[in-house]
C-alpha cells in the first residue's frame, strides 16, 4: 500500500474510493450533513496516522470502523455541547465551500434530508450504504454489525419510512 | 464499489427512493474540494511517512547491501589466494627468458628453473618441438 510510503496520490485515490461508504456510515450516526463530513474528514487523517495498524486486504471495513468511532465520539461531544439544533442541521447541507451552494441547498436534497433524519441510526446506515453506495446485505451485515436479514429488514423499514414522509410532503404542498 | 449498484431498486417489498441527491461525491468540484481539504489536513503524515520511507529505504538497502559486499570481498579474497599460485607458475622467470633469448625451444626452456634434471628421452621430445 503507498499510501503508508506517503504517496499523495496513492492516499487521495483511496479517499476518493471510500468517501461515499465513509459518509455513509457517519451520516448515519451524527444529525447533520456537515457534520458527517467533519467526521470524514477527521476519520480519513486518522486512518492515515494508523494505516499501519491496517490489514490492505481489508481496508475498507477497517476505515469503517474508524469512521463509526469518530461519528460516535463526535455524537458524545455534540449531545454534552447541547446538541445540534435539527432545523440548522437541515439547513446546513454539505459544505462546499460556496462553489456549489445552490445545488447543495436545492429542495430536493433538503427534503431527503428531512426524511433520512426521522430515520434511527441502523436504518440511515443501511439505507445510505445500500440505496447509496449500492452494497450488499452481507457486506452491510458485517460493517453495521447485523445478520443480512436485519439489514434486509432495516431497508425495508428505512425505505417505507422514507416514501411515507416524502409523500406526505406532497400532500401538505398539495393542499397550500 | 459502484459495480455493486445492480441490487439498488430491485429489493421486493418496497422500492427505492433515489437518494443520488444526497450523495456527497455526485457534485465533482464540491468533492473535489472536500478530497482537497482532507490532503490538506493529512499532508504532515503524508510528510513524516515520506521521510520514514526513504529512512527505512536507506536502512533496508544497508542491512543487504553490507552483508553483499562483505561476501563479495570475502570472495575476491579467496580467488585471489587461489589464483595467485597459478599466476606465479604461470609467470617466466628470467633464466627462462635467458634460455629462450639464446635460442633453447620453449619446452625445454622450462626445465631451467626446475629443480630436478629432465630425462634425455624429455630433451628430445621437446626439441622436436
Amino acid at each position: 500500500m503507498r499510501a503508508r510510503e506517503g504517496d499523495r496520490g496513492a492516499f487521495e485515490a483511496l479517499v476518493r474510493r471510500h468517501y461515499r461508504a465513509a459518509y455513509a456510515i457517519a451520516r448515519g450516526r451524527v444529525d447533520s450533513p456537515m457534520d458527517a463530513e467533519d467526521v470524514v474528514q477527521d476519520a480519513f487523517v486518522r486512518a492515515l496516522e494508523r494505516l499501519d495498524d491496517c490489514d490492505p486486504s481489508k481496508f475498507a471495513a477497517w476505515l469503517l470502523t474508524v469512521v463509526r468511532n469518530h461519528a460516535h465520539n463526535r455524537r458524545i461531544y455534540e449531545s454534552r455541547r447541547g446538541g445540534v439544533d435539527p432545523e440548522e442541521a437541515r439547513l446546513s447541507g454539505p459544505r462546499d465551500g460556496g462553489i456549489t451552494a445552490a445545488v447543495a441547498r436545492s429542495q430536493l436534497r433538503d427534503r431527503l434530508e428531512e426524511a433520512v433524519a426521522t430515520l434511527s441510526e441502523k436504518q440511515r446506515e443501511v439505507l445510505l450504504l445500500h440505496d447509496l453506495e449500492g452494497l450488499r446485505h452481507a457486506e452491510i451485515g458485517e460493517i453495521v454489525g447485523v445478520s443480512e436479514g436485519m439489514s434486509r429488514y432495516h431497508l425495508m423499514q428505512a425505505r417505507r419510512a422514507m416514501r411515507d414522509r416524502l409523500s406526505r410532503e406532497d400532500l401538505e404542498v398539495g393542499d397550500e | 464499489m459502484s459495480d455493486r449498484r445492480e441490487d439498488i431498486g430491485h429489493e421486493p417489498d418496497v422500492p427505492a427512493v433515489d437518494l443520488s441527491a444526497l450523495d456527497p461525491t455526485a457534485d465533482a468540484r464540491a468533492f473535489d474540494g472536500r478530497v482537497r481539504d482532507i490532503l490538506d489536513d493529512a499532508r504532515f503524515e503524508l510528510a513524516r511517512r515520506r521521510r520514514a520511507s526513504r529512512t527505512g529505504v536507506a536502512a533496508r538497502w544497508g542491512r543487504v547491501a553490507w552483508p553483499a559486499a562483505a561476501a563479495v570481498a570475502l570472495a575476491s579474497l579467496a580467488v585471489l589466494r587461489t589464483s595467485q599460485p597459478a599466476l606465479a607458475s604461470d609467470q617466466v622467470t628470467i633464466e627462462e627468458e635467458m634460455a629462450l633469448a639464446v635460442g633453447v625451444p620453449e619446452a625445454l626452456a622450462v626445465w631451467v628453473s626446475e629443480t630436478d634434471a629432465p630425462q634425455i628421452s624429455e630433451i628430445l621430445v621437446g626439441w622436436e618441438e
